[in-house]
């Protein structure tokens, strides 16, 4: 499955400014995406902020990442310039809407 | 038990009519898929399948009009049962080759099971309500169901964990959380419950007449209408409680 717009947003700033390599990189977002109950292939840029804040920076602390702070800011800014694709249908999604 | 099983089948059957009727609705006004088949799926089996069931067990039913109900129960089971497993397909795994396989094959069992069941029915001596040559089909049913019911339980437990730790990070909402793990308790209970029928018909019980089956027929039927109930129709005390919690 193709990663989102976020995903992709914040693979990009963990290649480029962490100095990290694309697997490195992929696994860290996996793992943090894992541990929010998220998947790459549906996260929206409105999660991904909450993974960034709440998740990411122990996962790069894990992965030897310097100046963690800065580079979740940098993620951060990344993903103001990045919008979601077109929505997936996702189970929670569609469970949201069998409650209406 | 006769009375408890009228009662428990009957609740059933009106439950999941409004509540089928109701998710139907909102197919109709979000023309999505999933909404179209898990209504279909409740509205088929409350509406048609539960009820032509319960007729056929009347006394003074005249073959023909058993005949005629067998066939509308029948139908409707099968109509229920591959709306259960498109929806589980197409919400729950998408984008697998197994899982796309895997539904198909079920679905064309289950119409070789309902084809059988059907045929056979007329041609078997005695006036039993469930002939012996008909049992192989109906345990095939039940299978077919119960791998139905598994799947969709595992596959809502899976993202019930998924939507837990979306809460802890302040995402989700707690109804969608709840409801997921609702129709897990749902499939996984109804597996249960379909194992227990399995046996009894296996073991050459009359499904229709045997006290065992019919209190397991009893406890199924309760369990839909309670999970269908706060699942898809909960009352605002039900949702501050699963808020707060």
């Amino acid at each position: 499955m193709a990663s989102s717009a976020a995903c992709d947003a914040v693979q990009q700033v963990l290649e480029g400014k962490a100095g990290m390599d694309r697997w490195a990189a992929k696994g860290a977002i996996q793992l943090a995406l894992m541990d929010g109950g998220l998947e790459t292939g549906s996260v929206t840029v409105d999660e991904m902020r909450a993974v960034v804040a709440e998740l990411l920076p122990r996962q790069l602390e894990t992965q030897k990442v310097d100046q963690v702070a800065a580079v979740c800011d940098e993620i951060r800014a990344a993903l103001g310039r990045v919008a979601d694709g077109p929505v997936r249908d996702t189970v929670d999604r569609v469970f949201q809407r069998l409650g209406r | 038990m006769a009375l408890l099983v009228l009662v428990s089948v009957l609740l059933c059957s009106a439950v999941g009519t409004l509540i089928g009727a109701r998710l139907l609705d909102i197919a109709r006004r979000t023309h999505q898929l999933p909404e179209l088949l898990i209504g279909t799926a409740i509205f088929a089996y409350a509406c048609l399948a539960l009820p032509a069931l319960l007729a056929m067990g009347l006394p003074g039913v005249s073959p023909s009009a058993a005949r005629a109900l067998q066939i509308v129960q029948q139908a409707a089971n099968d109509t229920a049962l591959t709306a259960l497993i498109l929806f589980t397909w197409r919400v729950f795994r998408p984008d697998a080759g197994w899982a796309r396989w895997a539904a198909l094959a079920a679905i064309a069992l289950g119409l070789f099971a309902s084809w059988g069941s059907v045929s056979v029915a007329p041609n078997a001596a005695g006036g039993s309500a469930m002939p012996p040559e008909v049992r192989p089909y109906v345990s095939l049913m039940m299978a077919i169901w119960g791998g139905a019911f598994l799947w969709t339980g595992l596959e809502s437990l899976r993202f019930h964990a998924m939507m837990r730790r979306r809460l802890a990070i302040k995402l989700g909402d707690p109804m969608v959380c709840n409801r997921l793990l609702l129709w897990a308790i749902w499939g996984l209970g109804c597996f249960a419950l379909d194992l227990v029928n399995i046996a009894c018909n296996v073991a050459g019980l009359d499904v229709s007449r045997h006290p065992a089956p019919l209190l397991n027929i009893c406890v199924q039927t309760s369990l839909s209408s309670a999970v269908w109930y706060l699942a898809f129709f909960a009352p605002e005390s039900y949702a501050r409680l699963v808020r707060a919690a």
